[in-house]
Formats: structure tokens, C-alpha cells, sequence
């Protein structure tokens, strides 16, 4: 808290504009709006540019800070587990998954505040140089028949698109500490330019309505690399790294919230969990 | 903190539930779906082997039920290893199933985790015979086709799983799929099916093939054949086909780059012969073309996906003009013909 | 009288004990000092032989004794420099004492822990003056200070603090040695034994100071800021504080070409990602993600382990086991049976373990990959840090697969992050970052730009040209 350095702070803006993309975020943007995702996501950056200015006047309210904190915290443990349930690990129960990642939050509120600061220093070199690697094995790989218009123009449906996307990407900065000082609009910009090359590639390698029926299209554009003809099939390396955006968003929300009611918070989220995955399970299999 | 330690070690103690054992994975390397008269699904997976002296060799396992997935389970019955589609290579699908079940194949595909992304498909009616040709030459079924479709010699269309969803999913596309046949002992891939409305309705042959792959930009290979008092063959290295809709008609531009690679007698210098020569092939492929696409819109199916232009729902009665351009390019080793004065 | 009975009582029953009398006008004067620490020819030159001049005899005696260095000392203080090898004279109540310490120690000798091609080859000795001499000879400037002090009850060593006054910090100065005042104990024998009472060892295993036995990598931690120290018969110096970078570069590396060593340290850095990586990598990918492995590779893995009972981890955990023995033994065993022990080793970890079904080939290969990356590190305390760190990852990454393996770098970067070594940061310039200090380290520029020392370290930035 006391000695954030100028990088520090610009890397986790930098992160924290893309872990809520995952899992509904993308599948939902692609449905809605599938050819006309460019405009869409550039109003949608306009606009997270002003809604940053205004929740610069709005982090002043602690109680605001606490209540976006609990729902972060909330739904990106759900959308995490859920993701690497599928992904990662099919046959483990959820439990188990979910456990681990909370030891891991409470493992580090008990460290000092600025510790994920300088974590997300470290973040942003490996997210950066993963991203290069990916890009770069992809690019010969678009095509550009992909790009036609194929869905229908609506303006409702792209302004309603463009408002999800910047909702998306800078509900996170209303939890930072000192948000209205160290802002620094570059960050964002780049962190949303980020995900627009995403979305590009998304679109021209899989095509509109392939893409519409994937879950996970971040993930699944990762099964078509192919380096040197060797390296195939490495798309659980390269997804590490929304696995590092998630946990930076959940480090930074947790440091909003006082040891204790963390403690308990987790508690309940844990029982809650595995009493709902077994009573209500049709409902969650109908979203997730 | 201590806290923290203990439950992290129970934790890491509670058991691997996805830990495979790498001796313990059956690698298939390919799938063949056939749909019988009895509604039932029958299935043959090929299952590559390792022996110590680094040959290979695979080995087939049959089985049938109502789904896919009791199929599978049947046929692994007697088998003691773990299945693992990961590096599946092609997918068999017969032309009855491929009336009949093709949504439920392609869904069965797509919603596993584990199953691979970069597999041929391609229609096969006698897969079990078709496959044990080739065990016999001892090879693995699955990588010779997969060689065999990346070969741009053939005019082959190389499907793949993420191509096949991206034109059954779009309504201006009807799918195309090559079919592999069995002809006097050996495999052969020269025909093709064109589907619609998710049925088969057409076979192609080996000249429509190449110029299907022509007018939607595969990569491969094409040579034309003009029999004039001499035989001359005129071949292809790079094309680009570009189509546009003006005034109610449909232009196809296709541009053939490539160079003459046999003569007959021929005197080069002469220019305006070679131009006749010109002439008479981009006549030739015309003919060839607009023939292809009368067919076409005779059997009201689009595999091209002509339709994204016109913004019809059918091909019905539509205008249509070709304009080829050949671009000859001058790559070979001698100035005159062998034989030519 | 009085102060000779009390010496004879105190030192009872020591045989090397002199005492030589000398007569001198109306009294005797005694000479007194102990024959196993002081040198027999120096009491001769500088104290019996100018007493016992006639032309000294009524002399007084400060004026006629030889010697650099004479002290009028209490009685409290007489054990102290007896043992220190000082010959005490007792004239009447007043009690001198001059330095006549025998050499004791070896010779400024090769570095052998540290060695270097192109470096100096001088190393500290057992003898704190010496080790302060061959400093002073490499800074001559009168800023450089230090501090001496007298650790431990019964051993009552000589600790000194060397600072550059303008340019370290004054409250690192003040803290280091308000903790130095703070130690009561019987005896200090070793900067290793120091080490341990100025670190907060509890919180982590990596090492916070460095230990070291070259000069020139002494002058250029003074040089940056750093804290310096010296206890005597000790040839290892404590370098305060130390970050991760510090022991992953040596400072030879000054010596040779910016492009050649840049080459050399990217090498190293990998080299410490690599020995805490590679066995949990190697069980995460082909237990859990056998495809991301090429076809024919996993076909030989899986020819391999055919014939192995055991599951990947326990033969790993197996591998390491052995590992550990033979480096431990390499170290223990004196130098003339070592080749015995080498081919032991050898035996059991080639053919032999591979033959009898007990490991497959390709883990012998990951584990020697980690050894050998792990021999790049010459300080002891980091070995025993990567090890620990590399049975976590090996947990985690068996029993959740790649999943376990990301958590287990959360978890280790969460620990390396929040360390502070005197309120200094860890991963000093990496995060925070610091780019002064990240070009004398982590990569290396031409000679000419290093201009300024890093803010983190000192507040005196710019160096002087």
C-alpha cells in the first residue's frame, strides 16, 4: 500500500481489464453481434474510457468497493472451477479444484498488501511473452473468407454489445486502492487492444459460426497451433495465463475485505458449493 | 499458517483422479461410424501399436449398439487400455449415416475435450476392407491417408473437422466431402459427394474436383490437356479466383498462373501460334467451368457458396459469366522444343 | 605483586605461560605472555632487548620499548589481550601491553570456493586484519569506515562492519549494528554462525546475505551500498543484504565482453527456472497431458515404462533420493578414496537401476537435468532453498496435474515477493523495478553507461567520473 511503484500499478491495470472475459464474456459478444465485432468493441473501449473517469470519482465509497469485491469474488471462483473442470482436469470433483484455489487467496491475504503488485509485475512479462508466441503461430493460419459479413446489422444489438464489453473489462478497477492517483489510461488502452486482437483471431480462425457454438473459443483456438510440426497440441500451457489474470483479480479483491470476513466468506462459498452442485444440478448445467 | 500447511498436505493427499499412465493409453488413429438397417451404430477403431523395434503396426477393434457411445463401450469390451481419440487422424463416416446421423456424429465430435481438432473426414462405404489394405502393407491406416491428403499432386479435397462445421453451420454453404474407395485392391480417392439439405445427392468426378478446388482457392495442383495435332499439357503452380455480382449477374474471375510442361513437335518462336495455343485453353476452361456450375445449379446445391453473393436462397435461375485469364510464366531448363524446328 | 598473583591464579594451570623478570633500579619489572599465541622472537626484539640495554636502565619505560603498538590497559582487561597473543609488563601498578602476535594463519591462498579465470586469485584469510588490508588496499578513500566489536563470552571475537560512509544508508548502518549489540552468546566462531542471528531465517529458506571470499566482489557491494562483515577467523565475509540476483551472477562477469556475458546470464537464469521445473513439468505433461507430447516421443515413453511397477512420482521421488546421497557423500569423503565412490555412483545410476527395472531411461534424464542445472549455484544455503522448492512443485504437479504446477509458481512467487531482506525486496530488480540495478546484474551494458547506482540501495546516485 505504502510504496506501489509506477510499473506495478500499470501492470495490474493491465490484467485486470481481461479475467472476467472468460468463459460467458466472449461466447456472449460472438452470439450477439458475430460479423461486426470491430465497431462494437471500439465503442466499447470509448466507453470504458469514460467509465473510468467515473468510477475515479466513484472509489471514494468504501461500502461500493466492498460489495463489487463480494460479487468478483464470487463469480470468478465459479467461472474458474467450472473452466478448469472442463479444460484441465474432467474426471476430479469441483470441490477439490475449488479448495486448492482457496487456500491459495487465503495463502496470500495473509501476506503484505503490495505483494500482488509486484506479483502482477511478473505477470505481465510471461502473459506478454505467451501472447507473442500465440499470436505469431496463428497468424498463418487466419482466413480471410472469415471476415465477410455473414450476420445481420442492428444497431440496438451492437450498442447493447459494446456497453457488455466495457462493463466487462473495468468493473475490476473499482476495487483498486488508490484508483483516482496512479490511473493511467495507457494501460487500459492496451489492455483492450489486447483482447481485440484476440477477437480478431477468434473470428478469422474459426469463423462466425463455429465460434458461436465453443464455449471457450479462447481455448480452442489454441488447439491449432502447430510449431515446427512438433510442438501440437500445447493449449493447456498457453492458458495458464488466464489462470494468472484470475488470480490477480481475486488477490485484489480479497485485500479489500478484513482477514476474518474473507475466512468466513470462503467458508460459506465452499459449503454453499458442494451442497448446490449436488441439489441443484439441472439449473447450473443450463448456464455452465 | 500452520493451518494453511496441514490442509494443503490433506489436500494433495486426497488422489489423482485424471493421472493416466502413458502405457496404459490405446492411441486410435481411426474412427469409422457406420448407421445399418437395424438402427443401429456400428463402429471400427484402429488402434496403433509400439513395438520395441520402433515398427509400427495397429490392430482393429468392431463393435455396435444404438448410440455412438454404446457402440464404443461395446467395442472396447474385451480391451484392457484406456481409449484416447487425441491424435486421431480421419474420420470414416458412411453415406448412410451420413444421411441419416450426420448431427449426431458431429456433435458426438465436438463436445468432448479430448477428442482432436485437425482430423480428415471423408466417406467411406467399406471402411473394414479399405483398412485392412493397408495393415497389410503394414502402415497405419490413419497417417497414410493423412499423407495422402496433404499431397497436392492429387486433387483431393482435404476437409477437416473445423472446415466441415464451418459450412454445415452456415446457411450458404452445402457441404462436400471426399469419398475413399476401394478399386481392384487398392484405395482410391477421385470421387466426391455434394450434400443437400444434409443429403447426399451427386457424386463428383475427378475433373469437377479440380475445378472445384480451382474456384474456392485450394492449393493444389491442376493441369489441362488440349489435344490439337499434338499433345500439349499446360499446368498450373498458382490460381486466384475472384467473384463478384453486378447488374444481376454473377462474374467469375479465375487466374491460372503457370507454365506449358509438355510440347510435341513445336516450334516456340512462333508467337502466334503460342497465342492460338493460349486461346484455345482458356476456352477449353471455360467450357469445363460454366459445364460445372450448370450442373450445379441443375441439382440446386452450392457448395462453393455462390449464394453469400446473390443474397438468394437458391442458385435458381441466376446469371453467370466466366472470364478466365492465363498468365504464362516461363520456368523450364530449355528455349526450344525437342522436336520443333 | 598484587597483579602477578592474580594473573598466576587465573591462568593456573596453563604450562605455556612465561613470565620473565628483569631488574630495573629499585624494582622488578615482569614480562608476561603466553607462549602458544605469541611470537618468542618479537617479545625478544621489541621488549627484553631494549630493557635489558645498560644504556636504557634509567630510562623511563614507555620511552625505551620498541614496538608499534603499546597500550596502557586495566586489569580487566589483562585475559583478554594475553590471549589476543600481547605481552603484558607489570612495573609497579601500571600494566602495558604490546602486540607480539605469532603468525598463526596460512597465506593468502586461491580462492576455492569462488574460483575465476580471469579475476584476481586472492582470497581472504583466518586473520581480520589481513582481510581488512587486502580491502583497504582496493578502496583507498577515508571514507570507508568501520566498526569494530567483540561478540561472545568465552571466544570474544573481533566482528568488524566496513561501510562507505557517503554513500550506504544511515539507518541500514544503525540497525545492523543495534542487532549485532543485541547478541549474547558463548562463542561466535564462523560468519556462517552470525549469519544466522542477523536473518530472520523462519520466514524463508532462501539465504538473505551472501557469504563470500574474494576481495573484488567485496569492493563492488561496497561500492553499490552494501554492508560489509568481517569476522575474524573466518575467510568467508557477509555481504548485507543480498537479493536473488546477487546469487545468481557472479561478479567475474564484469570482466569479460557485455555480448558474451549477456549470453552467459540469460543461460543461468533459465538454469534456476530449469532445476526447480523440470521434474514436476516432465509428470505434469506425460501423466496429465500425454498429448502435448509428439507422437513418436510417447510411443518410447510409453515402450519404457512398460516394464516399471512404479508410478512416475515414486521413481522420481527415488532418483532424487539417490541424487542427494552422492552429492552429500562427494562432499563428506576425503579427497583419496573419492574415485571409488564416482564409479559407485555411476554404476548404480546408468545401466544398472535402467536394467533391473527400478527407473526407465527418460527419468534418469530428467533428473540428471536437474542436477546438472543446479550445479551452476556454488552457495550451499540456495541448493537447499531450489531443493525444497522442487518437492512442492513436485506435489502439486502429481496430484492436480498443469493446473497444480500454475499454482505452485502462484505460490512460490507470493513467497519470494513478500520476503524483505533490511527492507529490501527479494526480487529487487525484477519488482520493484529498477533499471541501475538491472544493468549491473541481470543484463550487461557497455562499461561507459553505468553511471548512476541504483535509488533502492543508496540515496548518493550519481557516480563519480
Amino acid at each position: 500500500m505504502k510504496k506501489i511503484n509506477n510499473y506495478e500499478y500499470n501492470s495490474t491495470l493491465f490484467l485486470l481489464a481481461r479475467p472476467l472475459f472468460l468463459g460467458f464474456g466472449i461466447y456472449q459478444i460472438i452470439n450477439q453481434i458475430g460479423s461486426f465485432f470491430w465497431i462494437s468493441i471500439i465503442l466499447g473501449i470509448f466507453l470504458g474510457l469514460i467509465i473510468n473517469e467515473c468510477s475515479k470519482f466513484l472509489s471514494r465509497f468504501k461500502a461500493l468497493k466492498i460489495v463489487i469485491s463480494i460479487i468478483l469474488l464470487v463469480y470468478v471462483f465459479y467461472t474458474l472451477t467450472s473452466a478448469i473442470s472442463t479444460l484441465y482436469l474432467n474426471k476430479t470433483p469441483k470441490f477439490i479444484i475449488l479448495a486448492a484455489l482457496l487456500l491459495v487467496v487465503i495463502y496470500s491475504r495473509n501476506k503484505n498488501k503490495d505483494t500482488i503488485f509486484k506479483i502482477a509485475n511478473i505477470f505481465f512479462i510471461i502473459n506478454i511473452t505467451l501472447f507473442f508466441i500465440m499470436t505469431f503461430s496463428l497468424l498463418s493460419q487466419i482466413n480471410y473468407q472469415n471476415f465477410e459479413l455473414i450476420t445481420k446489422f442492428s444497431v440496438l444489438k451492437i450498442i447493447n454489445s459494446s456497453v457488455y464489453f466495457a462493463l466487462l473489462s473495468t468493473l475490476p478497477y473499482l476495487t483498486l486502492p488508490n484508483f483516482k492517483e496512479n490511473y493511467n489510461y495507457k494501460a487500459y488502452l492496451f489492455s483492450s487492444i489486447y483482447t481485440l486482437i484476440l477477437f480478431t483471431l477468434i473470428v478469422g480462425i474459426l469463423g462466425i459460426p463455429v465460434a458461436s457454438i465453443y464455449k471457450y473459443p479462447e481455448y480452442i483456438i489454441f488447439k491449432k497451433i502447430s510449431i515446427l510440426n512438433i510442438f501440437e497440441n500445447v493449449q493447456n500451457f498457453l492458458f495458464i495465463s488466464w489462470i494468472f489474470e484470475c488470480f490477480i483479480l481475486l488477490g485484489i479483491t480479497s485485500n479489500n475485505l478484513s482477514k476474518k470476513t474473507l475466512l468466513i466468506l470462503l467458508f460459506t462459498i465452499f459449503i454453499l458449493y458442494t451442497i448446490f452442485i449436488t441439489k441443484f444440478n439441472i439449473l447450473f448445467v443450463g448456464i455452465y | 499458517m500452520k493451518k494453511i500447511i496441514i490442509l494443503t498436505i490433506i489436500l494433495l493427499l486426497t488422489g489423482c483422479y485424471n493421472y493416466k499412465e502413458v502405457s496404459d493409453l490405446a492411441f486410435i488413429s481411426s474412427f469409422s461410424i457406420d448407421y445399418t438397417n437395424n438402427n443401429e451404430f456400428n463402429i471400427i477403431l484402429e488402434i496403433k501399436e509400439n513395438n520395441k523395434d520402433n515398427l509400427f503396426s495397429s490392430y482393429l477393434l468392431e463393435g455396435y449398439g444404438k448410440t455412438i457411445e454404446a457402440a464404443i463401450q461395446n467395442a472396447s469390451l474385451s480391451f484392457n487400455k484406456n481409449l484416447y481419440f487425441i491424435n486421431l487422424d480421419i474420420l470414416l463416416i458412411s453415406s448412410n449415416a451420413a444421411n441419416l446421423k450426420l448431427n449426431n456424429i458431429l456433435d458426438y465430435v465436438t463436445r468432448d475435450n479430448n477428442f482432436a481438432l485437425d482430423f480428415n473426414i471423408a466417406i467411406c462405404d467399406d471402411s473394414k476392407g479399405a483398412i485392412e489394405n493397408i495393415l497389410k502393407k503394414e502402415e497405419i491406416f490413419g497417417r497414410y491417408i493423412n499423407t495422402l491428403f496433404k499431397n497436392t499432386d492429387n486433387n483431393v479435397i482435404n476437409i477437416k473437422l473445423n472446415d466441415l462445421l464451418n459450412s454445415y453451420l452456415n446457411h450458404y454453404y452445402d457441404i462436400i466431402l471426399p469419398i475413399i474407395n476401394l478399386k481392384d485392391n487398392t484405395i482410391i480417392i477421385d470421387e466426391a459427394v455434394i450434400f443437400k439439405n444434409n443429403e447426399i445427392i451427386e457424386h463428383l468426378n475427378e475433373k469437377e474436383i479440380s475445378i472445384y478446388n480451382i474456384l474456392s482457392n485450394n492449393l493444389m495442383d491442376y493441369y489441362i490437356h488440349l489435344e490439337l495435332d499434338n499433345n500439349i499439357v499446360f499446368k498450373t503452380t498458382h490460381y486466384n479466383t475472384k467473384t463478384n455480382f453486378k447488374n444481376n449477374t454473377l462474374y467469375i474471375i479465375p487466374t491460372l498462373t503457370g507454365s506449358y510442361i509438355e510440347f510435341e513437335n513445336l516450334n516456340l518462336n512462333n508467337s502466334k501460334e503460342l497465342k492460338r495455343i493460349t486461346e484455345k485453353i482458356n476456352a477449353k476452361f471455360n467450357n469445363e467451368v460454366e459445364a460445372f456450375i450448370d450442373n450445379l445449379i441443375k441439382i440446386e446445391s452450392d457448395p462453393l457458396g455462390l449464394k453469400r453473393y446473390i443474397k438468394q436462397k437458391s442458385l435458381h435461375k441466376i446469371k453467370y459469366r466466366i472470364s478466365t485469364n492465363i498468365v504464362l510464366e516461363n520456368k523450364s531448363l530449355i528455349f526450344k522444343s525437342i522436336g520443333g524446328k | 605483586m598484587k597483579n602477578l598473583k592474580f594473573i598466576q591464579n587465573l591462568f593456573n594451570d596453563t604450562p605455556d605461560l612465561v613470565i620473565r623478570t628483569l631488574k630495573r633500579k629499585y624494582q622488578s619489572i615482569y614480562v608476561v605472555y603466553l607462549e602458544s599465541v605469541a611470537s618468542g622472537d618479537r617479545v625478544n626484539s621489541y621488549i627484553i632487548s631494549p630493557l635489558t640495554l645498560p644504556s636504557n636502565y634509567k630510562e623511563k619505560i614507555e620511552k625505551s620499548l620498541a614496538g608499534p603498538n603499546l597500550k596502557i590497559i586495566t586489569i580487566k582487561e589483562i585475559e583478554l589481550y594475553l590471549c589476543s597473543g600481547f605481552a603484558i609488563i607489570l612495573d609497579g601498578k601500571k600494566l602495558y601491553a604490546i602486540e607480539t602476535k605469532a603468525d598463526l594463519d596460512r597465506g593468502i591462498d586461491d580462492a576455492k570456493v569462488e574460483p575465476a579465470i580471469y579475476g584476481p586469485k586472492d582470497s581472504f584469510v583466518e586473520n581480520i586484519q589481513k582481510n581488512i588490508g587486502l580491502i583497504k588496499k582496493r578502496i583507498k578513500s577515508g571514507h570507508l569506515k568501520t566498526e569494530n566489536k567483540l561478540l561472545g563470552r568465552y571466544s570474544k571475537t573481533v566482528v568488524s562492519v566496513l561501510y562507505i560512509d557517503n554513500i550506504t544508508k544511515k539507518e541500514l548502518i544503525s540497525e545492523i549494528l543495534t542487532k549485532l549489540n543485541n547478541i549474547d552468546i558463548d562463542s561466535i566462531n564462523t560468519s556462517g554462525e552470525l549469519k544466522q542471528f542477523l536473518s530472520n531465517e523462519n520466514k524463508n529458506v532462501f539465504p538473505a546475505m551472501k557469504l563470500s571470499e574474494r576481495p573484488d566482489t567485496i569492493v563492488k557491494s561496497l561500492l553499490e551500498g552494501k554492508v560489509i562483515i568481517l569476522v575474524d577467523n573466518s575467510p568467508f565475509a557477509i555481504v548485507l543484504p543480498s537479493v536473488l540476483a546477487d546469487f545468481i551472477n557472479p561478479t567475474v562477469d564484469d570482466y569479460s565482453n557485455s555480448l558474451n556475458t549477456n549470453y552467459l546470464k540469460v543461460l543461468r537464469m533459465c538454469c534456476f527456472i530449469l532445476t526447480i521445473i523440470t521434474p514436476a513439468f516432465y509428470i505434469a505433461t506425460t501423466t496429465y497431458n500425454p498429448e502435448a507430447i509428439p507422437g513418436l516421443l510417447l510411443m518410447n515413453i510409453s515402450t519404457q515404462r512398460f516394464g516399471v511397477p512404479f508410478p512416475s512420482i515414486v521413481e522420481a521421488l527415488i532418483m532424487l533420493f539417490v541424487c542427494e546421497l552422492l552429492r552429500e557423500s562427494d562432499v563428506r569423503f576425503p579427497n583419496n578414496y573419492g574415485s571409488a565412490v564416482s564409479i559407485l555412483g555411476a554404476l548404480i545410476l546408468g545401466e544398472s537401476a535402467v536394467a533391473s527395472g527400478i527407473v526407465s531411461p527418460i527419468m534418469i534424464i530428467v533428473i540428471a537435468l536437474t542436477f546438472i542445472t543446479s550445479l551452476i549455484f556454488n552457495e550451499v544455503e540456495i541448493n537447499g532453498a531450489v531443493r525444497s522448492w522442487r518437492y512442492i512443485f513436485l506435489f502439486f504437479a502429481a496430484t492436480l496435474g498443469l493446473y497444480g504446477f500454475s499454482l505452485a509458481i502462484i505460490i512460490m512467487l507470493l513467497n519470494l515477493c513478500s520476503y524483505k531482506v533490511f527492507k529490501l525486496n527479494y526480487m529487487f530488480p525484477i519488482s520493484p523495478f529498477d533499471f541501475s540495478y538491472l544493468k549491473e546484474t541481470l543484463i550487461k551494458i557497455k562499461r561507459k553507461k553505468l553511471n548512476t547506482r541504483s535509488k533502492y540501495l543508496t540515496d548518493n546516485i550519481r557516480k563519480q567520473s
